[in-house]
């Protein structure tokens, strides 16, 4: 479970794994770095109004040597895809990626018959574990998915469910 | 006419007369048709009158087996803005470099290289500017269908 899209150890110690993944699920260092408007969003979860401190997802790294979680917040290109790659093979394992909208899911509006410099979906370049749709998704879909990301990790959700919206039947 | 005095000058010591368009785009002062080997010589004029390039572009005419290039100039102090159009060969589009007289036409060069497929004679830097390094497609051509 802690090895997140890398290849897992040979050998498991359970215990010391889950106290490991405890700490890893509760200080997820995301990587400073944005390629399109996804990422006006990304800054602002990370902001006084979203915070994304309150989970331990607000430390955003400037290098990919200190990173745990790279958000792909935006729009890869052919020509960025070669630096995506090198970024996220520079980030030291454990690591988790976090597609962030619907470009990266799947190149979102450019994904055309004649597209021509848009990679559709992110997917086709790293391995992804959480993806967070919109055209931007809002901050708190993205604090959701660093949610879902800690569920995924330490297998039980922290923090209770958002109530469900009452909608009008029909 | 809608050229000012201001330009019809400057074009006047280019040795290029003024000519009424037959359409005129609105926003232009004055739109001149040039052949490839003059631009430089003209744009050298122009820089020196105090005009600035707003860009270089391009027009692929299909139909007529043709491609335009456009060159943009404004001036501020004028409120000027003139525009050269240069009529090549689609099979063969060749401009000159003015990337020694404006610097910034670099770009847009590299650009037209990439997007049209138009070789700039002279350019000291053929790269593609906004494509991957080894495209070697012109997505801005009207037969363009995509990639591969």
């Amino acid at each position: 479970m802690g090895a997140g899209s890398t290849v897992p150890p040979i050998i498991h110690f359970a215990q010391l794994e889950k106290v490991f993944n405890t700490a890893r699920a509760n200080s997820l260092w995301p990587l400073t770095f944005g390629l399109a408007c996804c990422a006006i969003e990304m800054m602002s979860a990370a902001g006084p109004r979203f915070d994304l401190d309150r989970f331990g997802a607000g430390v955003f790294r400037a290098t990919p040597r200190q990173a745990d979680v790279m958000i792909v917040a935006g729009t890869v290109t052919e020509k960025m895809a070669p630096t995506v790659v090198r970024l996220y093979e520079q980030m030291p394992a454990p690591k988790w990626v976090i597609a962030m909208g619907n470009c990266a899911i799947s190149g979102g509006p450019f994904k055309l018959d004649f597209n021509y410099n848009v990679v559709e979906g992110v997917e086709r370049l790293i391995p992804v574990d959480v993806y967070v749709p919109g055209c931007p998704p809002r901050p708190e879909a993205l604090v959701e998915a660093f949610l879902k990301l800690e569920e995924k990790l330490t297998g039980t959700r922290r923090f209770p469910e958002a109530p469900a919206i009452a909608r009008e039947e029909g | 006419m809608m050229t000012g005095r201001f330009l019809a000058r400057v074009l006047e010591k280019a040795g290029c007369a003024c000519r009424e368009l037959e359409t005129p785009s609105p926003g232009f002062a004055c739109q001149l048709e040039a052949q490839a080997d003059e631009v430089v010589g003209l744009v050298r004029i122009i820089a020196a009158n105090g005009f600035f390039l707003e860009s270089i572009s391009a027009v692929d005419r299909l139909k007529e087996k043709k491609m335009d290039g456009l060159y943009l100039f404004n001036h501020y102090e004028e409120s000027q803005r003139l525009m050269i159009r240069i009529e090549m060969d689609r099979s063969n589009p060749v401009l000159p470099t003015i990337s020694k007289i404006f610097p910034g036409a670099l770009w847009y060069e590299r650009e037209l290289g990439e997007m049209f497929g138009i070789r700039v004679a002279g350019c000291p830097d053929t790269r593609n500017l906004l494509l991957e390094e080894d495209a070697k497609f012109h997505p801005l051509r009207k037969d363009f269908r995509g990639r591969a």
